[in-house]
């Protein structure tokens, strides 16, 4: 994980470039729309959204019950196909790309931390966090380096052999978010991360975002539903009914100001 | 007539290794077919991080392979160190002498080549069928 902000290098579907990702557009997303189609019914769950994502961001998808956030999330984190619209990293459309294409695209440049924490019971800590970087071909050594690191990271450095039933919600979630990274991500999508979590537990979770934002320039987009996680993120992305609406950004320091991409 | 009753023997033994393949190949099916079910949100998750759908289907078919190279040492132990010195031992009498058991090692050799290949086919159809359901609704149950 490179701890560098601002200059990094990046491999773009095979090529290696050196960028200067700072104010850079990582994610354009463009007249994105999904409808489900439930027999004769057609339910329009996103309405043509446009956005940009910017390196470095933390955003929070925010709106009431049904107003698409996770949709959205899933449309973005390639885990759902959309009805129409792009989404473009580096000048690549990736809903154009082939199945096994947008699975090397998940595994080695999107993190996902889920609410319920999706980890795998009957694995350790350790080998839930090194599976995406076994799958992606690395040294056994290198993977229980980095997967090492990466719970300590999250601070679960003497938890590296629990199973996820030895370990309460919170560390469950740190434990996803360390799998998240371990493939040194360029964004991280969390689904409401917080929701099944204590008030404690998601205060650790969220500081933990806000920390790996900062510190390694992490670029994070979630979804929440709770007003009072506005103060850790950098923007909030307002949906209403499946559109965007105003957007409102609010500084880390929690001062809320009006933004346009 | 001891013609006839190799032949009627020889019969017997090829309905019982198609019988055995059958109820083996189907055991073996649907021991895979109920792990990809009861790890359907697990599949999904493990697809959701990327994770390769060839992997995951050959996971369930190294599976299945296990199932059927390990009932093949099995059987093959019963039937060379059990069955075969038992009717050295103790011969079946019949009319036109005392019959024991034959062990033809081309005839073991197929049905193991049957066995493997059926258990690919039984590892492969459930895990294949598992991946082609959507992430989402793997996760998530949609």
């Amino acid at each position: 994980m490179d701890g560098s902000p601002g200059n990094d290098i990046r491999s773009d579907m095979g090529r290696l470039t050196l960028v200067s990702l700072e104010n850079e557009i990582l994610l354009e997303i463009r007249n994105l729309t999904r409808i489900y189609t439930m027999g004769e019914v057609h339910v329009p769950a996103l309405k043509n959204v446009t956005f940009n994502i910017r390196y470095g961001e933390f955003a929070a998808i925010m709106g009431k019950s049904g107003s698409g956030k996770s949709t959205l999330l899933h449309q973005l984190g390639l885990l759902d196909i959309p009805t129409s619209g792009e989404i473009n990293i580096g000048g690549i459309d990736i809903l154009k790309l082939s199945e096994s294409r947008k699975a090397k695209f998940r595994l080695e440049r999107f993190g996902y931390v889920f609410q319920e924490y999706a980890l795998l019971p009957e694995l350790t800590a350790l080998e839930n966090v090194f599976l995406p970087a076994m799958a992606r071909g690395k040294k056994k050594d290198d993977y229980l380096k980095t997967g090492t690191k990466a719970l300590e990271q999250v601070g679960l450095g003497s938890r590296l052999h629990h199973r996820p039933r030895e370990m309460s919600g919170g560390e469950q979630q740190r434990v996803a978010i360390a799998r998240a990274l371990i493939n040194d991500p360029d964004i991280l999508f969390a689904d409401e991360p917080t929701a099944n979590l204590d008030s404690s537990s998601s205060r650790q979770i969220l500081e933990l975002f806000q920390k790996l934002n900062r510190e390694i320039n992490l670029t994070i987009l979630m979804v929440t539903h709770e007003p009072e996680d506005r103060k850790y993120v950098s923007r909030v992305i307002w949906l209403k009914d499946g559109e965007l609406a105003e957007k409102e950004g609010i500084s880390g320091s929690g001062n809320p100001q009006i933004t346009k991409d | 007539m001891v013609k006839n009753i190799t032949k009627s023997f020889d019969m017997i033994a090829l309905l019982i290794a198609v019988i055995g393949l059958f109820v083996a190949s189907v055991t073996i099916f649907i021991i895979i077919y109920v792990n990809t079910i009861s790890k359907r949100r697990q599949i999904g998750i493990l697809r959701a991080i990327g994770i390769k759908e060839n992997i995951i289907i050959q996971s369930y078919i190294f599976q299945a392979m296990f199932y059927a190279i390990s009932g093949t040492i099995i059987g093959l132990f019963i039937m060379f160190f059990i069955l075969k010195p038992w009717f050295i031992e103790h011969p079946l009498k019949f009319p036109v002498g005392y019959v024991s058991l034959l062990i033809v090692p081309e005839k073991v050799s197929i049905n193991t080549i049957s066995l493997i290949a059926a258990a690919l086919a039984a590892g492969l159809i459930p895990s294949w069928m598992a991946v082609r359901e959507t992430i989402l609704e793997a996760i998530w149950g949609d």
